[in-house]
Parts: structure tokens; sequence; C-alpha cells
């Protein structure tokens, strides 16, 4: 009963999350991807993203604490975060890339800055949303099944 | 190099992932596997290359453009099809720019598309593959 309880909830969290914009269909199409054959591949990704990511924030955070920040060495770096981020279905996180580009083509350093604060505070949110998945994932996981959407 | 004959008409599909972002390689080659299509992985544009110039036969060449030495996956791509290399040349970007689309398609590329990979597209393209298209 237990796990059928964190079954829903855990359905409950990703329509929230896919409502909200903090998902699209592209992280639904990767728990598709997810069987027997590949039980953890949802939460392997999502340990890979949440790891790459801090290590990138990391990066970014050396560049910005300079006393002139060169926005050329930051470029790379939200290029990388949009990639991943896209790529697993994180669409709030990859607008705010999107933006910090649009100030970067329009020289608006000020715009930039915001925009590299945006994408960290869209990164923190999601990073907490998906702790509470990965730990509903577990307790479901513990009660016998491996289907993160409830199925 | 000819990389298009397969062994039998029914051999299992291979590509090779030319990207260094593992969350982005992981979740390829799971998309690809659940597609039925074994994938070889590359870090970088060189490697690609050693890897077709070592014999590797694949199908499907997933080549992303935005790596730390950006010209160098214009530059693999122009020189993998130097090498007689046929496989499907999938080209992917992060951010569209027309230039960058028009890159990689002057360098060979037979499709351009902005992140993420959408699974449709992997399909249309493996069915473009399997119908000798």
């Amino acid at each position: 009963m237990a796990s059928v309880n964190y079954k829903e909830q855990l359905a409950a969290l990703v329509d929230s999350m896919l409502r909200e914009g903090f998902l699209d269909e592209q992280f639904t199409q990767l728990q598709e991807l997810q069987d027997e054959t590949s039980p953890g591949f949802v939460e392997e990704v999502i340990a890979m993203f949440c790891g790459d990511t801090g290590t990138v924030f990391n990066e970014i955070e050396t560049v910005m604490n300079q006393a002139v920040i060169d926005f050329q060495n930051v470029d790379p770096l939200v290029h990388r975060l949009k990639g991943s981020c896209c790529t697993v279905g994180a669409p709030k996180m990859k607008l705010a890339c999107v933006q910090y580009r649009q100030f970067r083509d329009a020289n608006d350093r000020q715009g930039c800055l915001s925009a590299v604060n945006l994408i960290k505070d869209e990164y923190n949110i999601l990073r907490n949303k998906f702790e509470t998945m990965l730990n509903l994932e577990r307790m479901i996981q513990a009660g016998g099944t491996n289907k993160p959407n409830g199925k | 190099m000819d990389d298009s004959e397969s062994p039998n008409p029914m051999h299992t599909l291979r590509a090779l992932i030319v990207n260094d972002c593992r969350v982005e390689q992981a979740i390829l080659v799971g998309t690809l596997r659940a597609l039925g299509v074994e994938s070889l992985v590359a870090n970088n544009a060189e490697e690609a290359q050693e890897i077709i110039y070592e014999g590797a036969v694949v199908d499907l060449i997933i080549m992303d453009k935005d790596m730390p030495v950006m010209d160098d996956v214009i530059h693999a791509t122009r020189r993998l099809r130097a090498m007689g290399v046929t496989a499907k040349i999938l080209g992917i970007i992060t951010f569209y720019t027309r230039e960058a689309v028009l890159d990689f398609l002057y360098a060979g590329a037979d499709d351009v598309v902005l992140k993420p990979v959408r699974i449709k597209k992997l399909i249309s393209i493996i069915e473009e593959i399997n119908n000798g298209i």
C-alpha cells in the first residue's frame, strides 16, 4: 500500500513539474526509456545532470568572482548548460540560458548577470524537485517495482 | 572506405555519437538502444575520426557542433566525407543560427537539428537508413 502511495506522489510530482514548466515532453520520453534492461536510467541521468551542472556552476562562479567579468568565458559554460538542460527536458532552465544569450548578443552586462542568476535559481528549484523525485523512486523500488510513472 | 555495405540486410544499425557532454551521451545512447541501434561514443571530433579511420562501420553519426573546439566538428564532418564515409550525418546545435546550420550542411551533414534530438527525428532517420534513402 505504501508503494502505491509513493507511486501516486511521484506521478503527481511529475505532473505538477510538467504543468509548471519545470519539465517537458523530453523528460517524459526519458521515463519511457526506463525498463527492465535499464531500471535505473532516469536516476542515472538525473544524477549525471546534477553532478555536471554543479561542476559547471563552480566554473561560472570562478569567472564571476573575477574583478572584471569576462563573459566570453561564461559563454561556453552557459552553452553547455543549455545543451544538457534541454536534453533532460528542463524548459525553464533552458529559457534562462536563452535569455543569457540574448543579453550577450545585446552586449547587456547587467542583463547577463541577471540571466546567470536566473539560470542558477531555476536549476536550484529543479534540483530540489529532482531530489524529491529520486527519493520517491527509491521508496517505490524498495517496494518491488521499477516503473517511475506508476505503470 | 565504403561503410555502406552490410553483412546482411537485417544487421543491427550502429551509430557513432560525437558529444563531450555525458548527460547528452547517456540520453542519446539510451534512446538509440530503445530504437534497436547500437552506439559508439566519441568525446570529440578527433576521437570520432580515429574510430572511423580504425575501421568502425556505422550507419549514423550524430555530431554535436557545440564542443570546445567548434571548428573541429565542421572540419571532421568534411574529412569524414572525404574519407568516403557515407553514413547519415546528423548535426546537432545548441543555439540556432543560420550560419551554424549552413556550415554543417556544406561540410556534408545530411540534416541539422536543434537540441534536444527528438525520438521522432531519430525514428525518421532510422527509417531512411533502412530504406536506403
